[in-house]
């Protein structure tokens, strides 16, 4: 179709409601940086745009600005909590991507995350730095709400197999914590739950059978002391 | 007399466009700013979607981080960061919406599509004026109740047309005519041009 057929539906299109065969045209149009409908597209999006102003104004709670600013990577206290926030953004945009019911879960998984490292009496401990082993990340440790790890440089997995995530109790038998698999090498994982930091000596990783098992079958491939 | 408002119009943008540029050398303070211009409006799009303050204040969260991570690709000398961040929100809203009612169906609109950083430079107007926010709401309430319904539907609840024909229980032709109508009387009444 032509720009002069099209110019009818920019905003239409804009709104998000223009119909075949127009929309998929104007997406070409739009592709291939046509001098005619770029410039009509966002004289629309520009009218379209107007309308966020109708809704009637609700003020959100003030928090919400310092969890923005957290979940960015900059805290109020002055300091920054990466690589933790580039973690929580990735899980953010994972959770922008997944479907359904996916969703609610995931959002509730980033929400309970940017929690966990906002509170203020969480305690980090890092690994693997320096080492030739591939593992490396950091743990957060909050007494009254769990276990956080962020892992990078995992290997891949079969699909028979999965990461299973233990607490190390001094003096006492592993304590399994979660399974967990990896993207591109990288994870996140919480232990939601409380934990008695003094009895605690660490936390490690193991690959474990599909749906885990009740003690390490196979030989840690990372134990962070804390 | 009736030219201040576009002189605010333009410091505005101004201010809109170094906190993007600011953002875009990952200064968090600059994010920081750029919500306290726009949290409110994008909330407030947000509540009138999903119609609820938890939910909406973890999309808010989303919108801004989305904002944060895509800056790069935002063309900070000419953009207009209040229609982008709305755009944003809107269709994190939709999104949200759509993932939790089984019945609507997903990507029933196309909504992606419009929010390419690309296509919100070179606006003359900024949601950060009062004075913007007045004209528009002004000139929404001169729309018939036709016209205003079925952009509310469309804007606010990510309907098709057709979708909004079998809504409303309206002939297909008849929903096209108030989303048509009632943007040309928009369009008209905040003085703008007929997109071309």
């Amino acid at each position: 179709m032509t720009c002069a057929e099209l110019r009818e539906s920019y905003e239409l299109y804009a709104l998000g409601v223009a119909e075949e065969p127009e929309r998929s045209e104007i997406a070409a149009h739009l592709a291939r940086d046509c001098d005619v409908c770029v410039p009509g597209v966002r004289k629309a999006m520009e009218a379209v745009s107007s309308l966020a102003a109708v809704a009637p104004s609700q003020q959100p709670r003030k928090s919400l600005r310092r969890r923005i600013l957290a979940s960015a990577g900059h805290d109020s206290r002055g300091w920054m909590l990466w690589p933790a926030w580039a973690a929580v953004c990735a899980a953010l945009a994972v959770a922008l991507f997944v479907v359904r019911g996916d969703l609610q879960r995931e959002r509730e998984r980033s929400r309970a995350v940017l929690e966990f490292l906002r509170a203020p009496e969480t305690r980090e401990a890092t690994f693997g730095e320096g080492k030739p082993e591939p593992a490396k990340g950091r743990v957060f440790v909050n007494a009254g709400r769990g276990v956080l790890l962020l892992a990078s440089n995992l290997g891949d997995l079969p699909a028979n197999r999965t990461y299973q995530f233990w607490l190390l109790p001094r003096g006492g038998k592993p304590v399994p914590a979660g399974l967990f698999r990896s993207t591109a090498g990288e994870a996140l994982h919480l232990y939601s739950g409380s934990v008695n930091l003094g009895d605690l000596a660490g936390v490690a990783v193991s690959v474990e059978p599909e749906g885990g098992s009740p003690q390490p079958t196979t030989t840690p491939i990372l134990v962070v002391t804390l | 007399m009736a030219l201040w408002p576009f002189l605010f119009a333009a410091g505005a943008h101004e201010e809109d466009r170094a906190l993007m540029a600011a953002i875009q050398k990952r200064d968090p303070q600059a994010l920081g700013r750029l919500y306290d211009r726009y949290g409110k409006l994008v909330f407030s799009v947000i509540v009138r979607i999903v119609r609820d303050q938890a939910t909406s204040e973890d999309l808010v969260q989303e919108t801004f981080l989305r904002a944060w991570n895509r800056a790069g690709a935002f063309e900070a000398g000419r953009g207009s960061a209040g229609a982008w961040l709305t755009a944003i929100a809107r269709h994190r809203a939709l999104d949200y919406i759509r993932s939790t009612d089984a019945r609507m169906a997903r990507g029933t609109t196309d909504l992606t599509a419009a929010e390419q950083p690309r296509l919100f430079v070179d606006f003359e107007h900024s949601l950060a004026s009062a004075e913007r926010v007045r004209r528009i709401r002004d000139a929404f309430a001169k729309l018939d109740e036709n016209e205003r319904m079925v952009l509310e539907l469309a804007y606010f609840e990510g309907l098709s047309q057709s979708e909004m024909a079998e809504r409303t229980k309206k002939p297909l032709g008849t929903i096209k005519t108030w989303v048509r109508r009632g943007l040309e009387t928009l369009r008209r009444e905040l003085g703008e041009a007929v997109p071309a």
